[in-house]
């Protein structure tokens, strides 16, 4: 190799080297430059109408459809606080799934992104209709509007709507089932959840299915208890308006408010029961005579009948209706024992709050007023008053001056 | 039927010394092997998302390769005038046509199994992998023997089932746009054929959209006299539009199996329909071709 062409072929090398080099050096303060920048996603990316995008993904929908998808999830997580993103959200959603319908997880993510993200209930609904229409017969969408339509918008008619459509599926599990008689329960509908929790508990011991029969068990004792408490709200609320005063239970039932009231018979439904559990005798052999014996446990009473705690747990203590509440419909009327519990969590957290003012004041609170003001606009639930005990600085209800030593079992309620 | 093997033999030979046939491969088996990596970036469907790659790659690569190799084929015999040493000897130029239609399809067929065993093994790779902690080489020998003998036993593997029936749908979707490149290298130069057999390709993609268009023009139609008052006519673009729909291949069919495949991969897909449109259609496509060649002078 003559002189001449190692220098030609040097300086190509060191050329292209030098041409690299400053290629590089250029990007490398291109780099730079953007990392300085704050990071803002920017989703710049533009959705035209779905059949403009089935029409040039060529008939790659699906592949189409999880690039999208992908692109989805990434603009949610660096825009999910922003006010438009839930649109975009309804955008990416309808996209993806005109070209790819039964492509589930888009669906469960949008509900996500549009319901939770943004209380967007409308949304969520054309979310659910569109799976219902276009993946027929899949539980897995409707059961999650039912439980959108029942937590965000409490709206127990739609749960219930949507539960059903879920049912159709052969595969929805039987959980998903149970909600229906859940959001009966909830809505109000109480005969109706009755109805189902009863005849899903009979059918259960035909079956001889005893890991299910105590769930069921379960949701009846809490649709009749519910039952009793709808029952006693309404004669209470009655009474107040006709006296102005709120009563006990002992007085509504004493003043014979429960007359005439048709409520399950727990003791006759027990009976029944028990003997199909015990002496395998079928509580109903047809599905007219389940339908009989069911309605023959609503019985018309003279005064409120026992419940089913009664009957379950010998110290339940009924219910209490709390006096003077702004009246959430929970503690309203709550157990007795319930009631206590909670009684007892406060009078622990105004013992501690007389505490906290010993330390901050140097001396401990003259009354309760001082720690807990609340309590003025809060009658004693029994009947009786607040008591403050400055030498402990506790205070209870005079009714229970015991409470914060009480052992209270969840047995009791 | 030994002279159309010979030629088809050659043909497949001469097809594999294409260079482009190997870039265009290697392509396709980059983007299945990586189908896993962007399966890593969804919160669901890792699987659904790795089918697809992996179908779309498999179908679009193949129509890569039956167009970039197929469109020059008999053009090349024509400018190099190598054909005049096969048709001087007792060679029917159906039979020249046909060898090469099934060269080319060997061809396409060698590199369809090549991509559907990268495919296999990366399903199983991932489908093992979410099976429990194994390690590497344990991963790799076990994806690559279950992707062998998934090529055989096409349901022997749950994650797998119907992969292999939509790959002989995609491999039938490509022996008619190789029908088509053969078909337009009969009488075109290789440019002009490509560009008319991708144009096919999309407008047999598209065949349910001309349907859809045809309807919609009958619609406005309807709807255009109603508002006059008149009897209605339907417009000559509608007759012109369902003419093409009836002409251009329907590939739209085969996308359908492709769904059901993933989406029902316990169900027995029926396609027995698809198939018999698939081979008539290849038929009549071919035989078009035969038709043109064998008019053809060779000048």
């Amino acid at each position: 190799m003559t002189l001449g062409r190692i220098l030609k072929s040097t300086f190509a090398c060191l050329l292209v080297a030098a041409l690299l080099a400053g290629a590089i050096e250029l990007q490398d303060q291109l780099i730079k430059r953007r990392r300085a920048e704050p990071f803002r996603f920017r989703d710049t990316l533009y959705l035209p109408d779905s059949r403009y995008v089935q029409a040039i993904s060529l008939g790659y929908d699906q592949f189409a459809a999880d690039f999208l998808w992908l692109r989805m999830i990434q603009s949610f997580a660096a825009g999910w606080s922003r006010p438009e993103n839930a649109q975009q959200m309804m955008n990416y959603f309808n996209v993806i799934t005109d070209l790819d319908p039964k492509f589930i997880p888009t669906y469960s993510f949008s509900i996500m992104a549009v319901g939770e993200g943004a209380h967007q209930d409308q949304m969520v609904h054309d979310i659910v209709r569109k799976a219902m229409l276009k993946v027929p017969n899949n539980y897995v969408i409707p059961k999650e509007g039912a439980f959108y339509a029942y937590w965000q918008m409490k709206n127990t008619d739609l749960a219930k709507y949507y539960v059903r459509m879920a049912r159709k599926d052969p595969n929805c599990p039987a959980w998903v089932d149970r909600w229906e008689g859940y959001f009966d329960m909830k809505g109000g509908r109480y005969y109706m959840a009755y109805e189902k929790f009863l005849k899903d508990y009979v059918h259960a011991l035909d079956a001889h299915n005893y890991q299910i029969i105590n769930i069921y068990l379960n949701q009846l004792v809490n649709t009749v208890n519910e039952w009793m408490t709808d029952k006693i709200r309404q004669a209470a609320v009655k009474w107040h308006n006709e006296k102005g005063d709120w009563p006990t239970v002992e007085q509504l039932d004493a003043a014979g408010a429960f007359k005439g009231v048709e409520l399950p018979d727990w003791g006759r439904m027990l009976s029944a029961l028990d003997r199909a559990r015990d002496d395998k005798v079928p509580v109903a052999r047809t599905d007219d005579e389940l339908e009989l014996f069911i309605k023959r446990t609503i019985v018309k009473w003279d005064k409120l009948p026992p419940g089913p705690f009664d009957f379950m747990k010998p110290t339940y203590p009924g219910f209490v209706i709390w006096r003077g509440l702004p009246s959430t419909d929970e503690r309203f009327v709550m157990p007795r024992g319930k009631l206590l519990g909670y009684l007892k969590e406060l009078m622990d957290g105004v013992h501690t709050a007389a505490l906290v003012y010993l330390e901050a004041h140097g001396k401990p609170p003259a009354d309760w007023t001082d720690v807990a003001p609340a309590f003025k606009e809060f009658p004693e639930p029994f009947g009786g008053k607040w008591v403050w005990d400055a030498k402990t600085m506790e205070m209870y209800p005079s009714t229970y001056p015991n409470l914060r030593n009480m052992n209270i079992p969840t047995a009791f309620y | 039927m030994k002279k159309i093997v010979a030629i088809a033999n050659n043909t497949f030979k001469e097809a594999v010394r294409n260079r482009v046939l190997y870039v265009i491969l290697m392509f396709a088996l980059i983007l299945i092997i990586f189908s896993g990596a962007l399966g890593e970036l969804t919160i669901a469907s890792k699987f659904k998302i790795i089918k697809d790659l992996g179908f779309m790659a498999i179908n679009l690569f193949g129509v890569a390769i039956a167009v970039f190799v197929g469109v020059s084929l008999v053009y090349n015999e024509l400018e190099k005038r190598t054909i005049y040493t096969i048709v001087s000897k007792p060679i029917g130029r159906w039979q020249f046509l046909l060898g090469k239609y099934f060269g080319l399809l060997l061809t396409v067929g060698v590199n369809v199994v090549i991509m559907t065993l990268f495919f296999l093994a990366t399903l199983h790779f991932y489908a093992t992998q979410a099976d429990g902690d194994h390690n590497l080489f344990y991963l790799l020998a076990t994806s690559i023997g279950k992707a062998f003998v998934n090529l055989f036993a096409w349901s022997a593997f749950t994650p797998t089932q119907n992969v292999m029936v939509v790959i002989a749908i995609t491999f039938l979707e490509l022996a008619i746009i190789t029908a088509f490149a053969i078909l337009f290298s009969s009488f075109s130069t290789p440019t002009l054929s490509m560009f008319f057999t991708v144009l096919t390709f999309v407008a047999g993609r598209l065949n349910e959209d001309i349907v859809r268009f045809a309807d919609q023009i009958v619609k406005n139609a309807l709807e255009a006299a109603e508002a006059a008052g008149m009897k209605v006519h339907y417009p000559l673009s509608y007759y012109l539009a369902m003419g093409a729909a009836h002409v251009v291949p329907n590939l739209g069919a085969f996308h359908r199996t492709v769904e059901q495949a993933i989406y029902e991969p316990s169900v027995n897909i029926w396609w027995i329909g698809t198939v018999a449109y698939g081979i008539l259609y290849t038929a009549g496509i071919l035989g078009l071709a035969i038709l043109i060649f064998s008019r053809r002078n060779f000048k």
